[in-house]
Formats: structure tokens, sequence, C-alpha cells
């Protein structure tokens, strides 16, 4: 008989097989695409506005403010045994 | 030649008041674990990374004692794990997992509390990682996770309850004549009211049932005596005749009845581990180690049918006070490299000036500015407090950037502190000296890497500061930070990537690396199986050059490939994680060879779960999770060497959850997530 390890790997990585034709969430894929925009226009606003601190820090402040209701439901799984 | 330990970084707050006190605003939990409930309704909590047992009052609102050291000592514990409360006697039983033993407490209704023996640590047992306990008509089942049977199978271990050995379940075998089932890493275990015993047989993401003899009691939902399909499988509790399996879908409790039909899930969790009914009707008590909680929430599950989703209702939260100044919270990343610590002051050493006078200035508006509500409570705290740390930690980031001249800048090191969502810096080293350093960091930072492009970029600040990378595993974003002077803050500079499967999208992104001959930047994209290979042009706009791997177990193939190192030649060096072994490809992606196979063993190519690597001088060090040791190769594949420990001992050097290792100046620096530590290891040639 194979070992537990190998039975153990081969089961999982059928596992994750079914789990990768289900694909990523679409909600959570659509947030990062409109994030990479903010990100987009923080950098040209930084660039273009670099003396003006105020407005510079409110457009970083909206950007994390943007990331963290998108995804600050959600957590770092790994790693785990 | 050797690896040694070193020192830490991450300071401990493990100091109580008098007892008996208040919960708030005393107590901060380091990973907790297991709970159990007494015969006069108090609860009790492993205290896992800080070695203890903390008992409340029911209602969770008192800390009424604290028993036990570091130490292997009766009455001291490394890593206490699960606990279980004897259903008559005044008595605890509390699996030391760290110390390979069981221990059994005997308490009053004063609380005093005696260790009054410990069991399973002698030679003719041999405990290799008690995890999960129960007891049942005087008898003690123990789920002993990392013994290693013929087939590499673990086992149950039976004991009378004053801790004599019995007997070892080494393989389930089925009531309807099936193949036998194997044990891998159990961790929980739980019992029916029939006395069946429920296995968290986390190696196969299932949960098993048998009896006492080790006869396997078919689902009649399943036809088989495990339950399958979970994401993972780290504990399990019957509870109300429903098994309760923490993970066992994503972010969620999975809800089955006793014929193993699933019945809905429990949500709004994160990485919860241990579910113990409390003494009220239908609530349960829930921990979170990483998020260094322990809670008490209400649900009746009797109506929890069809497959639902349910939302429990907190009734009390403790212990998730993790942003105590020199305190890390699920650190994931190290960097040290940011700056060339040869030159003294750089030319810009009148900025830094500048910015000192023009920084303190502004503070009082900055803080104002900031302090919306929504920021990480380190930061709140930060603001309103307003203490001199802060300032003097805003100077040393400045500092680094500007390459100011430091007595020992081999001791300069950034970490990613993910749970507290900031960036740490320490210039010192010691166990205390982590100090946040610049605005927050968004939710799912992780990895790190610094980047100094050859040529000065369009739009880059000062060519001689690096660029630092830094990988989003939530979002799947790349996000290249330079420091901006004017704002006194890091600030992007571009970002690519973004979640998806698409060739220019990540998924889960882990490690990070810069191929030292072109500064390419290589990411470990572990959702998609895959390694991407991105490039900033000379016009500072990212591209990908290409991607290599899939999702399998042949050569060119990946299952979660976590993290990448590249040599001076352009080599890669991957942790295959799931496929237990190190992939090297060439810099166009091709394959050149393996190295190592699975199995237990700390001082051989044996890998299980290898997480992390780096390399310096033709020295490639791996962090191998559940052997729980650093290993050290030469770049052809050659073992050298290895340091390992399992446990939580801080003058030891021991490892629970080690993450992204970095290696600098012959010194390995490994953050463990669940120790909530950066330890520092001594390589010497």
């Amino acid at each position: 008989m194979e070992s537990v390890f190998k039975r153990a790997q081969g089961k999982k990585l059928s596992h994750r097989k079914t789990q990768q034709e289900k694909g990523v969430c679409q909600k959570s894929e659509a947030d990062a695409k409109q994030l990479l925009q903010q990100f987009q226009t923080v950098i040209q606003h930084v660039e273009n506005n670099t003396k003006d601190e105020s407005t510079c820090r409110e457009a970083l402040r909206g950007l994390y403010t943007s990331h963290e209701s998108c995804f600050s439901s959600q957590k770092v799984t790994e790693p785990h045994e | 030649m050797g690896i040694s330990y070193h020192s830490y970084i991450g300071k401990t707050v493990d100091q109580l008041p008098a007892l008996p006190c208040s919960t708030s605003g005393h107590l901060s939990l380091n990973t907790p674990v297991g709970s159990c409930v007494d015969n006069y309704g108090r609860i009790w909590l492993a205290d896992t990374a800080h070695n203890r047992i903390l008992v409340f009052d029911a209602a969770m609102g008192q800390i009424l004692a604290c028993f036990g050291t570091v130490g292997a000592l009766p009455g001291q514990f490394n890593m206490p794990f699960r606990l279980l409360a004897h259903p008559e006697k005044n008595r605890v039983y509390v699996t030391d997992i760290g110390n390979c033993r069981v221990h059994i407490l005997e308490y009053t209704e004063q609380l005093d509390i005696q260790s009054i023996k410990v069991f399973g640590d002698e030679p003719e047992v041999a405990l290799k990682g008690p995890n999960g306990i129960v007891i049942y008509n005087g008898k003690v089942c123990v789920a002993d996770e990392f013994y290693e049977g013929p087939s590499s199978q673990s086992r149950l271990v039976i004991f009378s309850e004053e801790g004599k050995f019995e007997r070892a379940i080494e393989e389930i075998i089925p009531d309807n004549e099936g193949d036998p089932v194997h044990l891998l890493w159990p961790q929980g275990l739980s019992l029916d009211n029939s006395g069946n015993i429920y296995i968290a047989n986390t190696g196969f993401a299932t949960v098993v049932r048998c009896d006492w003899q080790g006869r396997g009691i078919t689902f009649k939902a399943s036809g088989k005596c495990y339950i399958d399909g979970l994401a993972l499988s780290r504990g399990v509790s019957v509870i109300q005749n429903r098994i309760l399996i923490p993970g066992g879908e994503a972010n969620a409790i999975a809800v089955y009845d006793l014929q193993g039909q699933f019945m809905g899930r429990l949500e709004g969790f994160f990485a919860p581990v241990q579910v113990t009914a409390a003494s009220e009707p239908n609530t349960l008590l829930i921990t979170e180690p990483f998020l260094a909680s322990l809670q008490k929430h209400t649900v009746n599950l009797s109506t929890l049918k069809g497959g639902k989703s349910r939302a429990t209702k907190v009734l009390k939260a403790v212990g998730d006070e993790r942003d105590n100044p020199g305190q890390l919270h699920f650190v994931t990343s190290v960097v040290g490299d940011v700056t060339n610590t040869q030159s003294g002051y750089s030319s810009n050493a009148p900025i830094f000036e500048h910015w000192v006078d023009h920084q303190l200035a502004l503070q009082e508006q900055l803080f104002k500015v900031m302090q919306p509500p929504g920021l990480p409570s380190w930061l709140s705290i930060a603001l309103s407090a307003q203490t001199e740390w802060v300032q003097r930690w805003q100077q040393t980031m400045v500092r680094i950037f500007l390459n100011d001249k430091f007595d020992d800048p081999e001791d300069l090191l950034w970490m990613m502190d993910s749970g507290n969502y900031q960036l740490q810096a320490s210039e010192d080293g010691k166990s205390d000296s982590a100090r946040p350093i610049s605005l927050p960091m968004l939710p799912g930072s992780l990895g790190i890497a610094a980047l100094t492009p050859a040529n000065s970029l369009p739009g880059q600040l000062d060519p001689q500061v690096p660029l630092l990378v830094v990988s989003n595993y939530l979002s799947g974003i790349v996000t290249v930070l330079q420091y901006n002077d004017t704002l006194g803050e890091m600030v992007p500079y571009t970002v690519f990537g973004g979640l998806g499967t698409s060739d220019e999208q990540l998924n889960k992104p882990q490690g990070i690396a810069v191929d030292p001959t072109n500064n390419d930047i290589l990411i470990a994209d572990s959702g998609n199986n895959r390694i991407c290979r991105w490039r900033l042009s000379e016009a500072g706009r990212p591209f990908l050059v290409h991607t290599f791997g899939r999702l399998g177990s042949e050569h060119g193939e990946f299952h979660t490939p976590s993290d990448i190192t590249v040599d001076a030649r352009g080599t890669c060096f991957i942790t295959d994680q799931n496929n237990n072994r190190i992939e090297v490809y060439d810099q166009l992606g091709q394959w050149v060879r393996s190295i190592g196979q699975e199995g237990y063993g700390t001082d051989s190519s044996n890998f299980l779960l290898p997480t992390s690597i780096d390399h310096e001088n033709g020295y490639l060090f791996v962090s191998d999770l559940v052997n729980r040791a650093i290993k050290v190769f030469t770049c052809s594949g050659e073992y050298l060497e290895s340091f390992s420990g399992f446990g939580a001992d801080t003058e030891q050097g021991q490892l629970w959850l080690p993450y992204l290792l970095h290696v600098k100046n012959s010194k390995v620096y490994l953050p463990d997530c669940a120790l909530n530590r950066v330890n520092i290891y001594q390589f010497n040639i």
C-alpha cells in the first residue's frame, strides 16, 4: 500500500483540482480590479501633487479604506498543516 | 559549520495583575487553542504560546487563576494544547504537545490547582505529539499527531483515566469491511453520547468516527466511516447532536448531523480550532488562535438545516489585545537589506534633518487627519497617546531609508506584522525592539522584498533608496512602494497583479524574490500553482515576463508553491509545499531538478510541507513546517545542517508555525506567525 503521505498528497491534489474549477470569487476579483484602478489614480495624484500633503494623504487614506472594506473580512489562511 | 539559535524579536505580553482581576484591559493571549468547562462552570483556556492555563468565571468577565510556566517539570508546559474536564472528578487533562506528555491537574472549588500526574512520555508509550483528548467510562484517548507507524500513519493511544497505558490504535477498520482508514496528523477529538470517537484527521481533511477498539462507525450519508470534502479539519466537536468542524468550510464552522449529512455552516470565523459547549444552553466557546481570541457564542444548532449559513451571536470575546509596543501579531515575513548599510549619511542627510523638524511640527495636524474610525487599533492607541516611541520610530524609519549609519547596521530589519496590518522595524534585534514604522499596510499584506533598480526610474524619488515590494494574499495585488520624504510615508510607486487566474493576475501570492542578475520580481502565485516573473521597464512600468507551472505533482507542476529564492546565477529555488519538495528552475522557467522527498526527518532532505526558502553565499535555507526544522543545503541540493525544535520556549528557538524566512549576513530570520515572534539563528560556515 502507498505510504500515508503519498495518499494524503493525492487526496489533497484531487480536492484542489475540484476547487480550481470553481475559480476565484468573482466579487473579490472585481474588487481587486477596482482597487488597481484606484492605486493608479493615487499614484498619479501623489506624483502630480507632491507638495500638497493634505490631498496626498487623503488619497492614500481613501485607498487603504477601500482595500480594507473589500478584504478585511477575509484573512490570510497560510501556512497550515 | 553549524546553525544555532541566537535570539528573537517580539515582546511577550503575559503579565497579569493580582488575581482575580477583570478580563477587560488585562488580557493579551498568545495563540490560545483548547478550552473546557470545569465542574463549577468555570472556563479553562490553554494560552498555548504563553505556556499557561487560564481560568475564567462562567461570564468570562474575570480571570480567576493562572497556572503553569514554560519548562518540562511537573506543573510546567511547552505548548499546552487541548484541555479536557473529567465529567465527575475535579480534574482537568492537558495535552502538553511540546513536551510529548499529558498532565492531570486537580483543582478545588477555591481553584487551588495541583499537577498530580504526567503520563505518555514513558518509553513504552513515547507520545510524539499529544493533541486531542477525550474520556469515556474511565478511559482516556489521546490523538498522537506526529507518531509515525509502519506506513507513516499516526495513531490514537488509550490510557486509563489515571494515565496507565493500555493500547494504541494505528488503523481504523470500517464496520462495513472496507479498506482500513489511516490517520495523518490527527488533532481534535470528540465524543457523542454513545461514546463513539470523532477524529479531526487533519492530513486527509476528514473527520473519522470509530469506537474504542478502532472499529469504524459508518455514516449513513456517505456509507463511509469518515466525512469527506472538507476544506480543513483541525478540530471536531459533537454538541447538541451535531458534528461541528471548525474550518470545514473556509472562514466557517461546518455542521453535520450524526448521520454525516451536511446541515449548514456557522459563518464569520477565521481559523477557529476548538468549539466547546458552555454551561448555558445553546452556548458555545470558540477559540480563534490566530486572532488571539476566546469567544462565547449563542446558537440553536437544531434549527440549522438545508445547508444554510447562520451567523452566531457573540456574547463575549476576550484576549485579542495584541498591539502593545514591541508586540507582533501574525508576523509573516522579514526583509533586512533595504539599505546600503556600508555608507554613512547619504546625500539626503539634510532632508533627514529637515524631516525631523518638519515631522514633529506636523505631528499633531497629521494625527488629526489620520483619526477616522476603521484604522487598526494600534494606530488609534498611538494617535491618542502620542507617546515618545511613535516619534522615535518614525525618525528611525527615515534614518533607515536615508542610509543613516547605525551602530550595528546588520541588525536593521523590517517585519510584516500582518495581524496588525502594519510594517514594523527593529534596529537592534532585541526582543522588545519592534516598532510600527509606517501607515497601516493593507489587510492581507504578507510577503516583502527589497528592490534597488540598476538605473533610476522615472518618478523614483531617490535612486539610492530601495523600493519595497509587498504581496497581498487577499487582493492578489503586488505593490512597489517608495519612501516619500515630503509625506514622511511609504507611497505606492507602481502596482500589478490583482486577484484572478489569467496570466497577469495572481491568486494568494505568498513569497517574493528579486532576481539579483536582472532585478526581476518573482512571485510564488500559490493559489494559481505557478511562478510569475515580472519586470519593471526603464519607464518604471511593470510587465509580465513569463509564468511557469500548473497544478499537479509532476515536474513542471506545483501544488501550492509558497516561496521562492533566486541565486546569483538566476537559478530559482521554490518550495513546492504540498508536493513536499524543492523545485529548481532556470531563468527561462525550465525545470532543472528536484530536491528532497516527503517524510519525517529533522536532519535529512525529507520534507513535510516545506514552506519557505532563501539563500546566501551558495547555501539554501529551507523552513520545513511539519518537521519544524530549518534545513541547510548547498545550491546543488546536498543536505548539510539543520536546526529543529517544536514548541514555544523562547530560550530554545523552537517553532510552531514558521513562515517566510530571510537570510542576511549569516543570520536566519524566521517569523513564526503562531508564536508571534521572529526567531534569529546564526549560521557559521
